[in-house]
């Protein structure tokens, strides 16, 4: 019987050492997931600066008509012009 | 499903009443009440005969919005109607607003069309159908919010109890329902006109009549939103003549007999151009005596109709999602949020998610430096860090967070972190760790992490007279924080006053740009860094202790720093203004003796100007003791102006002294640098996580 209960201790020990090694390869994942979203959240943040410092929002900008329209005339002109360059 | 109770405010209703009831009744509503205010035509008998429920008042104690809140506190139903003696509800009318009401969560109140009855007059029957249709013209019902129409009409009205509670009619003579509208919808919710809801309903009054009753509603009008009634001849002549054109077009298409066609363009133009005069009177009305407002009146009544200061008070609109306070009742209420269970081994774990919580900021934060100088420095050890921004000044809401970012390393350290204004966006971390008191309360707002700790700056309540502020600042450390430091004399007043685990870091020095700079060393200047902006720097005895060293030593220059005003003294001195870190350093390489008072906690200035080999006097009995000891490299001087400048004086007279304070002053600070401070503060956020894990693994497992 106490072989019997000394190979379940065993068992369950070795178990829990393989759950703890589990935790903490989950955690470094979880650390190095964090550290690249940050990353990209503090990229992003310093992309947008000189945007919100002047607090300006592209979106309602560019949905506006005459923005949307000089956008056209522009993609026109150049697509004129790369066909005239290239030989 | 929704309970429903009608509620029928009556005086001498008799005509319709035993009509509108039967078809109340017929809409089988859970409780129907009406509200008697000394009927004597039998109105009340009625009522009790269609089995209804009747309460009787005194005429005098009638009030269009009184007498309807006492209706709606009287029933029980989740959704109140309240109709006028006189609209009978068409076929199917509760139905509709139980269906205008689950449109949305936030429908406060729901509104029906009044149609005409047979025989009403061709200007009042237009009249209604066209107003009712302005608001739907493809009959569905429609959602109105934030800047739609503000019409409610209690002639034909249904409201969300829990939306009464919170606006309850206003004890106004008239318009109680419009008043109701405009709180509506300011307190954010959302009301809706339900065509199918519909009324039979008319003012048939006499003309007179008719008039009287327009200079009393637009009278209530201007008393409960303010409204008054635009009047100008030629406009007036204009809207007459194209309403009753209107009316022409009327009468012709619903079949008028063309006989009697003259007569009723005549009372149109009548009972428009009569109404329009009226309506600006009425708004009008407290400007006219009461003998002829009462003459004007249905109602025979006058007077200013103001009942009280709460009745003339402002309601201001909801402009905020939610008091900037709203952490800190939270966690009065709620308590701190639960933490994550203790691992073992995780005070050891190479690299750590830290979330460091910041109170507001402007340039030169002395305290967001340290903050920020500490915070680059555990990134560079490889944790992963992040920046919230949590504060009740309002001043962070303007900024946005790539903003305070470039902020934070323009001003004081290049940190990698993001900066996130919005705790709605947290994501977890294994230490949060609170910089000031007002970011305590939102750390204790915040789960899925493993501990919290606080880094103490200084002794923070003292920043506050009596006040809500000093209150929370103190409750800041009892909430079992563990904190760090940054004297032995701060750790030990948390510990003895709160019973708080403390461990102690140092501040650092920026030797790079504090240090002696090659400029020749002056024996006749005193430099005072006088900020009477912040009253713990005890302006008033330095100055009156510089006052007395200018009566002893006339010759002496005196330089102040610190704030860009200039400061009423009796002594002549040099105004520096704010200086850099580097106009700072060839400063103290330049004076004789520095002057820094803190009736709180030490702060940085003392040591960069022993850095730059400067002696300075600060005061005697506070913290200083803790970190240089009583005979270091500082002089130190009681709180007394006279003996402030007994310190100052030994310092520029005896040489020796100046010489032994110097020295010990530049190896002192060689000691303290920020990687030094970072090494503690990581130590101190280590053992707050081992004390979690001691406290929890083995306090489970003995």
């Amino acid at each position: 019987v106490k072989t019997e209960q000394t190979d379940e201790l065993a068992a369950d020990s070795a178990e829990v050492e393989r759950l703890r090694a589990r935790v903490t390869q989950l955690e470094e994942q979880l650390v190095s997931l964090q550290a690249w979203a940050n990353e990209v959240a503090a990229r992003a943040q310093e992309r947008t600066y000189w945007l919100d410092r002047l607090h300006l929002d592209l979106d309602p900008i560019m949905r506006h008509l005459p923005v949307e329209f000089a956008l056209g005339v522009y993609q026109t002109v150049r697509g004129v012009y790369r066909r005239l360059r290239t030989p | 499903v929704t309970t429903l109770s009608v509620v029928i405010p009556v005086k001498d209703g008799a005509r319709y009443l035993e009509e509108v009831l039967a078809a109340v009744t017929a809409e089988q509503p859970d409780e129907i009440l009406v509200v008697d205010s000394g009927s004597r035509d039998g109105s009340v008998e009625i009522a009790r005969a269609a089995g209804v429920e009747v309460i009787e008042i005194p005429p005098e104690s009638f009030g269009h919005g009184r007498t309807r809140n006492l209706g709606a506190e009287s029933t029980s139903g989740e959704l109140i109607c309240f109709l006028t003696q006189d609209a009978t509800p068409v076929p199917g009318w509760l139905d509709a607003y139980r269906v205008a009401f689950a449109l949305a969560d936030n429908v406060g109140a729901a509104y029906g069309p009044h149609l005409p009855r047979a025989g009403t007059s061709p200007m009042i029957a237009r009249e209604l159908t066209e107003f009712f249709a302005l608001f739907s013209p493809t009959g569905e019902a429609v959602v109105q919010g934030p800047g739609d129409p503000i019409f409610l009409s209690n002639v034909n009205a249904c409201y969300a109890r829990r939306c009464w509670e919170e606006i309850r009619f206003r004890d106004v003579d008239y318009s109680e329902d419009q008043a109701f509208g405009t709180e509506l919808l300011a307190a954010g919710w959302i009301k809706v006109y339900q065509p199918a809801a519909a009324v039979l309903h008319a003012h048939d009054y006499p003309f007179g009549d008719f008039m009287r009753r327009y200079f009393d509603e637009y009278r209530g009008l201007h008393r409960a939103i303010g409204h008054v009634e635009r009047f100008r001849i030629p406009g007036t002549l204009r809207y007459v003549a194209g309403q009753v054109a209107a009316d022409r077009r009327w009468v012709r298409e619903h079949g008028a007999p063309p006989a009697g066609r003259p007569g009723w363009l005549v009372r149109s133009a009548a009972h428009h151009g009569g109404r329009h005069v009226f309506s600006a009177l009425g708004s009008r009305a407290d400007a006219l005596p009461d003998a002829v407002q009462r003459r004007l009146s249905l109602e025979q009544s006058a007077g200013t109709g103001s009942a009280g200061v709460l009745e003339s008070a402002v309601r201001v609109p909801q402009m905020l999602e939610q008091h900037p306070y709203a952490t800190v009742a939270r966690v009065m209420h709620d308590g701190p949020a639960p933490l994550l269970p203790a691992r073992e081994g995780m005070a050891d774990r190479e690299r750590l998610r830290i979330a460091m919580l910041m109170p507001f900021f402007g340039r030169g934060s002395g305290g967001h430096n340290i903050v920020f100088q500490i915070l680059s420095r555990l990134e560079q050890r490889g944790h992963v860090c992040s920046v919230w921004a949590a504060d009740y000044d309002q001043g962070f809401l303007a900024r946005r967070a790539s903003v305070i970012r470039h902020e934070i390393v323009e001003w004081f350290a290049p940190i990698k972190a993001p900066v996130f204004t919005d705790l709605d966006e947290w994501s977890g971390a294994d230490v949060v760790v609170a910089t000031g008191w007002q970011t305590v309360h939102p750390a204790l707002g915040l789960d899925r992490t493993s501990a919290r700790v606080y880094l103490v700056n200084d002794y923070e309540p003292d920043f506050h007279m009596a006040s809500s502020e000093r209150v929370l600042a103190e409750d800041t450390y009892r909430h079992g924080l563990h904190c760090i430091a940054s004297s032995p004399w701060l750790r030990d007043l948390l510990g003895a006053r709160y019973g708080a685990s403390a461990d102690v870091f140092r501040f650092g020095v920026d030797h790079d740009t504090y240090r002696p700079r090659p400029v020749p060393r002056r024996r006749d200047t005193v430099v005072y860094y006088a900020r009477p902006e912040t009253a713990r720097r005890a302006v008033p005895h330095g100055l009156m202790a510089l006052a007395e060293l200018h009566r002893r030593r006339p010759e002496l220059r005196i330089a102040l720093f610190g704030t860009p005003h200039q400061i009423q003294t009796p002594f002549p001195y040099e105004h520096l203004g704010i200086l850099s870190p580097v106009e700072l350093s060839w400063l103290y390489s330049e004076a004789t003796v520095g002057l820094c008072l803190s009736l709180t906690n030490f702060s940085l200035s003392p040591q960069e100007m022993l850095a730059c080999g400067l002696p300075c006097v600060e005061l005697a009995g506070v913290s200083a003791e803790g970190l240089f000891g009583e005979d270091g490299p500082i002089e130190l001087a009681p709180l007394d102006p006279w003996l402030l400048a007994d310190a100052l004086e030994r310092l520029l007279d005896d040489e020796e002294l100046w010489e032994r304070r110097s020295r010990a002053g530049i190896e002192f600070a060689a000691r303290q640098t920020w990687d030094s401070a970072t090494d503690a503060v990581e130590a101190g956020i280590r053992h707050a996580l081992r004390l979690r894990e001691q406290t929890e693994l083995l306090g489970n497992n003995p």
